[in-house]
């Protein structure tokens, strides 16, 4: 079953009750990225994710419109105090900008049969970890050779 | 619509939280 077809009944539903569910999304997503992550970003890409599912024609625009207009009204009230006024104009904006396939949620991305690409975050950071490796890789290389060298030059003063 | 306090939630609500659940999951932070 498709994500949409699951998620749909929700959206007949006050968007009360998809908050408990948000707030452990947070929660996990704080402890695994750290304190910086804001409040804010994670509530704004909770309503941005549902959002998505209208932009890829999988749940009728009207209906995630309205049911999200309800979800931001009531993240906003979660949102701490100073990062209300970004996460409001977030919202304000959500919607106007086209939303592309690739930045699209990786489950929807999947549901449409598309093949997963990484989101530009996601490939940021893997290009992190690649220069990391060959970082190490370098570092351990110059390690052996100097370990090389030592060990002809131990061995040439055992000669003399 | 805001009835759901009065009646507990349908098999369908609740698989539609578990399946938001593992959507919210399969996402990386903003």
């Amino acid at each position: 079953m498709m994500v949409a077809d699951s998620i749909r009944p929700l959206l007949k539903e006050s968007p009360e009750i998809v908050i408990p569910v948000i707030q452990a999304w947070i929660t996990d997503q704080r402890r695994i990225e750290g304190p910086q992550l804001t409040i804010g970003d994670c509530l704004f890409h909770a309503v941005k994710c549902i959002y998505a599912l209208s932009q890829l024609h999988l749940i009728d625009k009207q209906l995630v419109t309205e049911y999200t207009g309800g979800l931001g009204r009531l993240v906003l009230d979660l949102c701490p105090e100073d990062q209300r006024a970004q996460l409001r104009d977030n919202l304000a904006n959500l919607g106007k900008q086209p939303q592309s396939l690739s930045r699209a949620p990786a489950r929807v991305r999947r549901d449409v049969g598309h093949a997963r690409e990484p989101a530009s975050d996601d490939r940021a950071r893997r290009q992190r970890r690649f220069s990391l490796l060959v970082d190490r890789l370098q570092q351990d290389s110059g390690a052996a050779i100097r370990t090389q060298e030592e060990r002809s030059s131990a061995m040439a003063s055992l000669r003399d | 619509m805001d009835n759901t306090n009065q009646n507990p939630p349908t098999d369908e609500i609740l698989m539609g939280l578990a399946q938001l659940q593992r959507y919210l999951g399969d996402e990386m932070a903003p």
